[in-house]
């Protein structure tokens, strides 16, 4: 499948989650909560992504073609650094 | 999950179980639930689960008749303050302590949906409302 | 009162001479949309569950919970033959044979009765060979929640699931589900019967001299509803959000949802000149502190923070950065947490620093 992830056009498996699929690209995206012999929880919201402007967690959210995705900018940076200090 | 097996699953209802047992007991006693699990055949630590997720059910015990008094938006703006004074001043303990005898046992609930006729309390299934000095005597001398 | 007419289950006799694709037809052009806050249109929900193979179950989300919202305890007192009708209406609609009516613990007062008058339309609910089961909770708020509701339905603890999938494809044991709220349902008779108008049933309490259920069109101005009373910031329930009261306020949701706030499922909480905004909203956040699931970090330890720091304004001991971090808490949990409670749950807290800056003053 054709996305675009963080201004880049990249071929992704459409099986695979955003956060997988991002992992296998060599972008990495921080996460507390997901291993891959589990069912996604989405709980800690660390591995927070933009989705067409929109703000999801990546370990459980899917792709559609032709999505844009960002996954590192200043509002998820602070979103992830809040979330990562209540947790602790 | 099987589609022809939903109807097993419907039949058990862990928390209309746990609802019926509170009611007996006025708390969960670990007896009970280690009953239960066995006979609908589901692991102790599931009904812990529910049962520690839910406001009105208590795995200590509780008094006989467990005051409940409401104090979402509405109440509060319309004296529920004064209502637990009230109350913690006619039975002499605080909130969320029980009195010596067991018969009472004074808590904090969420709307219970009096908001009209605040301030409001639940107890024992019965909702009690536009609650005043009178009106809580008298509730605490029907129960005793 | 349009919602205290009394069919007599003359309207589900009415519907049995229809298709039931024809009764969602009707339901679809009425407009009817969700009671519960969400404001779904209710035709499509049903449209999307009969859509689906197999087995359909349908639930009536009797969990009312929102703080200032008691309209469903009033038609549950006042005219609860007119739910079942719904229920059984909307059953036979979607080809459903098993219904739920979640009933919140608080309301349990009302089961006997409840069921009472299910046993009475027995004949009726024959017909269509539907079963209704009362289902009591136990105290939860977020099992008002539609996916919350089967989890505890379902004997689990009443978290929420995420979506997708919705429960139209996978819902109460796997099974497609429609859950629709009380008036939702209880407007479904009013509908068949015909002459049925658009009203929505507002509960308005807090500081005000004639707290009630008023039934009114969705364009009412403010003023209609709160008479004389003038008080100074309306609160939509605890997940709502607020504004400053104006007489010419419409109570509509697109007029509301453009100040920042929800209507939600219609509570009015008034507050009054002599009100306290920063009390009030840690009485909320004491609210949403004790009704959070506990699922995601986000809305849990958020708003436990977020009551730390109201603590402190109402204690007039708040800093400027309690301020600052007041602020993108609420932000926070309203981006990032798991469920519509959680995402809701700082609403209180952004329209009252919007509109009520110089009540939340710092050190």
């Amino acid at each position: 499948m054709q996305v675009k992830i963080n201004g880049k056009k990249c071929t992704v498996d459409e099986k695979d989650s955003i956060l997988e699929a991002c992992h296998k690209l060599g972008i990495e995206i921080p996460h507390l909560c997901y291993h891959p012999d589990l069912k996604p929880g989405a709980r800690c919201r660390l591995c927070l992504v933009k989705v067409d402007g929109k703000i999801v967690t990546s370990c459980n959210t899917y792709f559609k073609e032709n999505i844009s995705i960002i996954t590192e900018d200043e509002e998820l940076e602070k979103l992830r650094k809040l979330n990562l200090n209540l947790i602790f | 999950m099987k589609k022809e097996s939903w109807k097993e699953d419907a039949s058990i209802f862990p928390l209309q179980r746990l609802i019926d047992i509170q009611e007996k007991h006025h708390y969960l006693p670990e007896k009970e639930l280690k009953a239960l699990a066995e006979e609908l055949k589901i692991p102790l630590v599931k009904i812990y689960e529910t049962a520690t997720f839910y406001s009105f059910l208590n795995l200590k015990p509780k008094g006989k008749n467990i005051i409940r008094i409401c104090k979402s938006p509405s109440c509060h703006l319309n004296g529920s303050e004064n209502v637990v004074k009230i109350f913690e001043g006619l039975l002499k303990i605080k909130m969320d302590e029980t009195t010596k005898d067991k018969k009472f046992t004074l808590e904090f609930t969420s709307c219970i949906g009096c908001c009209n006729q605040a301030p409001a309390a639940v107890i024992n299934d019965k909702l009690y409302t536009s609650l005043d000095k009178k009106k809580i005597g008298e509730i605490i001398k029907n129960l005793k | 009162m349009q919602i205290l007419t009394k069919t007599n289950f003359a309207s589900f006799e009415t519907a049995l001479k229809k298709r039931p694709e024809e009764i969602i037809k009707i339901v679809k052009g009425s407009g009817l949309s969700g009671r519960g806050g969400a404001n779904f249109p209710t035709g499509l929900k049903w449209e999307l569950t009969r859509k689906q193979r197999g087995e359909r179950i349908l639930i009536c989300n009797a969990d009312e919970g929102e703080p200032g919202t008691f309209k469903d305890k009033f038609i549950l007192d006042n005219n609860p033959e007119l739910l079942i009708e719904g229920i059984t209406i909307a059953a036979y609609a979607m080809g459903t044979k098993q219904a739920y009516l979640y009933l919140r613990g608080e309301y349990a007062y009302l089961k006997k009765e409840l069921e009472r008058i299910i046993e009475g339309y027995k004949p009726q609910l024959k017909k269509i060979n539907l079963k209704i089961d009362i289902f009591l909770g136990a105290g939860a708020y977020i099992c008002g929640d539609e996916t919350a509701i089967m989890n505890s339905i379902e004997g689990k603890r009443g978290e929420p699931r995420a979506k997708p999938p919705y429960p139209a494809e996978k819902g109460l044991f796997g099974l497609p589900t429609c859950i629709n709220n009380v008036e939702t349902l209880a407007n479904v008779p009013l509908i068949i019967h015909g002459d049925w108008k658009n009203l929505q049933l507002f509960s308005l309490s807090g500081n005000v001299s004639a707290p009630g259920v008023y039934e009114f069109p969705f364009c009412v101005q403010a003023e209609e509803l709160l008479g004389k009373d003038h008080p100074k910031a309306l609160f939509f329930g605890c997940a709502g959000g607020c504004v400053p009261y104006s007489p010419k306020l419409r109570l509509d949701c697109q007029t509301i949802t453009s100040k920042e706030a929800m209507l939600g499922s219609g509570a009015i909480i008034a507050v009054g000149k002599n009100g306290s905004i920063p009390k009030v909203c840690r009485n909320i956040a004491e609210f949403f502190v004790h009704e959070s699931c506990g699922y995601c970090s986000p809305c849990r330890e958020g708003n436990y923070r977020i009551l730390e720091i109201l603590n402190k304004f109402v204690k007039k001991k708040a800093k400027k950065e309690d301020l600052e971090m007041l602020k993108d808490l609420a932000g926070l949990v309203k981006k990032t947490s798991f469920c519509g409670l959680g995402q809701s749950s700082t609403n209180h807290l952004l329209t009252a620093l919007k509109y009520f800056p110089e009540e939340f003053r710092c050190k």
